[in-house]
């Protein structure tokens, strides 16, 4: 083997793919998948191998698009060709290995998850070739839409829809792929690479001013300044994705995407929630799964003002299958919820806004653990990021889709009150954790 | 033998603004140049752009004979550069950077490479990002020296050492340009260093090479130090 191929290999296994939390993250999803009974829960396992390949694409893309943007890339003699390897090498383990494993192992009929490996690895990719900030920002809000061809059965294609929508999933993926490697490669000839100038709106700056409402949270809130330039960045973890999408939600252009995203996610919910009234009431397919991804990606919003921290929360109601008088009851408590959690954090009531969410939102959601653990999830990663929580805290607080998702699966649980007692005492136990990191870094913190 | 870079009438402009006005510069090769300048007269987009890193806006650069925008592998294996702001892999170990560096280079020098982190006492079990400015600058420094390239290129190399580590880049600067067909171009604020290094002198002025020329000649000239010399340039005094 070159030691070139093999040095800057390892650069891409350090860096995307070095911290414990990726490991573990992509390590349990894998194995989830690999590992267990599809039969009739099969979306557990769909969704082991989305949030697998949606964190290893992105790592994976980050670091590539970085690299082909990196000023020196012009001065180290056969750079590109050697990245390109180490890329190509990475990415045929995400997007043939894994879906080659899931298919040996659980038949031809899965076909539909090269489908969406290739599709999501894509959609990352071409994201990450237009501003590597948003590599999982824009892919994960297309979620919904993937979630919506599940919906339509595209995983079993034994009907002639099926097939089309395995197909029609391959060529977008495959073009996207196209599209990324055009764009890179234009980047990569750009004479002075910048990055997007994010410009920050005036309502939104307010917004946050509004929630920063002492002393020290003006002190103690993250910084937004520019993001590192290509190149320069740290070790890439879950966390510092997380990190830049909330820097992605507050600083770029929130007032249409934001609320786009927001669009997209109710649309979708709204569908969904009449389609599962036609069908079956008990029914949880993917787009339930999609959707619960969808408002994990989405703390960031919660800077934007309390109202779009509300959406997600209405978006969960909207998807569960309850009685009407249960889905309005829902909403209620679900927007009180969310707005006293935000005052609380507020004025810095950090225990009581935690129990506040936890034990309203494990109220919610005694049938429904996947709503719960997205939103008690995107709840910690939100205090988490606000209050730039040590590191390591923010590293395991990512670990908790991965254990919520993955853990009922893996023991058999499946839904109901066994999965609902796991992902609710998980919860809780996690966050309490976390409060003394929490405190910790503040007490410690120079105010000056 | 081609010149080791070769500047023809360049013109770089960043929007409205002209950061470099038809600069005109031939450095033999084999010659150490020290890049003189006010703050803002250019020098590290000339350096840019006679890499290869900024595409000029006008007029052609040549390095080692080839275009700088489209440099060979061959002729990138034989060119060095450090950067006035270094951007090395944060997340990286030095000894894991070193490696990486050196796995690009068939040239690479352990000899020389371990006499330097010795030397410089840099600490290899470190990650990039926790080493000090001055340490990350002498990492720099070693990543493009130890695989003894052909053409040297420092923008303000000495800036973030101490006075005793910027000795012993002086010195090592000495040794790397003793072979005859290693040429060297730094640009710097501290004329005492280019006096004890440079055997050429280029002085920047707005956008141009107000000055080019062998250092004695530049101090008989004005009969003064060389610090004087370059203030007298900036004023208005030219050898064109």
């Amino acid at each position: 083997m070159d030691n070139r191929y093999k040095e800057v290999l390892m650069t891409y296994v350090r860096r995307s793919y070095g911290s414990v939390g990726t490991v573990i993250w992509i390590g349990l999803a894998i194995w989830a998948f690999i590992t267990g009974d599809l039969g009739e829960s099969r979306q557990y396992g769909f969704f082991s191998q989305f949030i697998g390949t949606l964190l290893a694409a992105g790592l994976l893309w980050t670091h590539f698009s970085q690299q082909m943007t990196e000023p020196q890339r012009k001065l180290i003699p056969d750079f590109f060709r050697w990245h390109v390897a180490a890329f190509l090498t990475l990415a045929g383990a995400v997007v043939i290995g894994l879906p080659a494993i899931a298919i040996y192992r659980h038949g031809g009929g899965h076909i539909g998850v090269y489908a969406i490996t290739i599709f999501l690895f894509g959609a990352v990719g071409l994201v990450s070739a237009m501003n590597y900030l948003s590599a999982i920002v824009l892919p994960v809000a297309c979620l919904p839409l993937v979630g919506a061809v599940f919906w339509q059965r595209v995983g079993d294609p034994s009907s002639p829809k099926g097939w089309l929508y395995t197909v029609l999933l391959l060529g977008i993926g495959v073009a996207e792929i196209a599209i990324a490697a055009k764009l890179l490669a234009r980047k990569s000839e750009i004479h002075r690479p910048r990055l997007m100038e994010m410009p920050a709106g005036d309502a939104l700056d307010a917004v946050a001013a509004l929630l920063r409402t002492t002393e020290k949270n003006t002190h103690t809130s993250i910084n937004y300044a520019r993001p590192d330039r290509p190149g320069k960045g740290g070790r890439l973890g879950p966390w510092k994705l997380f990190r830049a999408i909330l820097r992605h939600w507050h600083q770029a252009r929130p007032r249409w995407l934001g609320i786009g995203f927001a669009a997209v996610v109710c649309l979708i919910s709204v569908l969904y929630f009449l389609s599962i009234r036609r069908e079956s009431p008990t029914q949880v397919t993917l787009g339930t799964i999609a959707i619960s991804l969808a408002l994990i990606a989405v703390p960031g919003l919660v800077t934007t003002g309390e109202w779009l921290q509300i959406l997600p929360c209405l978006a969960c109601e909207l998807l569960k299958p309850a009685p009407r008088h249960r889905f309005v009851f829902s909403i209620a408590v679900g927007m009180l919820v969310q707005i006293l959690t935000l005052w609380m954090i507020a004025a810095g009531m950090f225990i009581l806004a935690m129990l506040c969410a936890g034990v309203g939102l494990t109220a919610l959601r005694l049938a429904a653990p996947y709503g719960l653990a997205s939103l008690l999830f995107q709840f910690i990663i939100f205090v988490a990021s606000w209050w730039s929580l040590p590191i390591r805290g923010i590293v395991w607080a990512m670990l908790l889709p991965g254990i919520f998702y993955c853990l009922p699966f893996l023991l058999d649980l499946r839904s109901g009150y066994k999965g609902l007692l796991v992902t609710a005492a998980g919860s809780m136990l996690l966050g309490l954790i976390l409060i003394p990191f929490v405190y910790r870094r503040w007490m410690n913190l120079e105010l000056g | 033998m081609p010149p080791a870079i070769s500047i023809r009438n360049l013109t770089k402009c960043f929007g409205l603004k002209q950061a470099l006005r038809g600069v005109e510069l031939e450095i033999p090769v084999g010659a150490t140049v020290g890049l003189l300048g006010a703050n803002g007269s250019g020098k590290t987009t000339l350096i840019k752009c006679s890499l290869g890193l900024l595409r000029p806006s006008a007029g052609e650069c040549h390095l080692l004979g080839e275009d700088a925008w489209s440099l060979s592998a061959g002729a990138k294996a034989r060119l060095g550069y450090v950067p006035q702001v270094i951007a090395l892999y944060p997340w990286m170990r030095v000894a894991e950077l070193i490696q990486y560096t050196a796995s690009f280079y068939a040239t690479w020098n352990t000899e020389l490479a371990d006499r330097l982190i010795k030397e410089w006492e840099l600490p290899l079990g470190d990650r990039v990002r926790t080493l000090s400015v001055g340490q990350k600058q002498r990492l720099a420094i070693l990543t493009a020296v130890a695989y003894q390239p052909d053409l040297l290129i420092l923008d303000e190399p000495a800036a973030s050492l101490d006075p005793q580590a910027r000795r012993q880049f002086l010195q090592l600067l000495v040794e790397l340009s003793e072979p005859e067909q290693r040429t060297v171009l730094f640009s710097t604020h501290i004329t005492s260093d280019l006096e004890r290094v440079a055997d050429y002198v280029a002085v920047m002025k707005e956008g141009k090479i107000a000055w080019f020329g062998p250092l004695e000649a530049l101090k008989e000239r004005t009969h003064t130090s060389l610090e004087d010399a370059f203030l007298e340039i900036q004023q208005g005094l030219s050898n064109g």
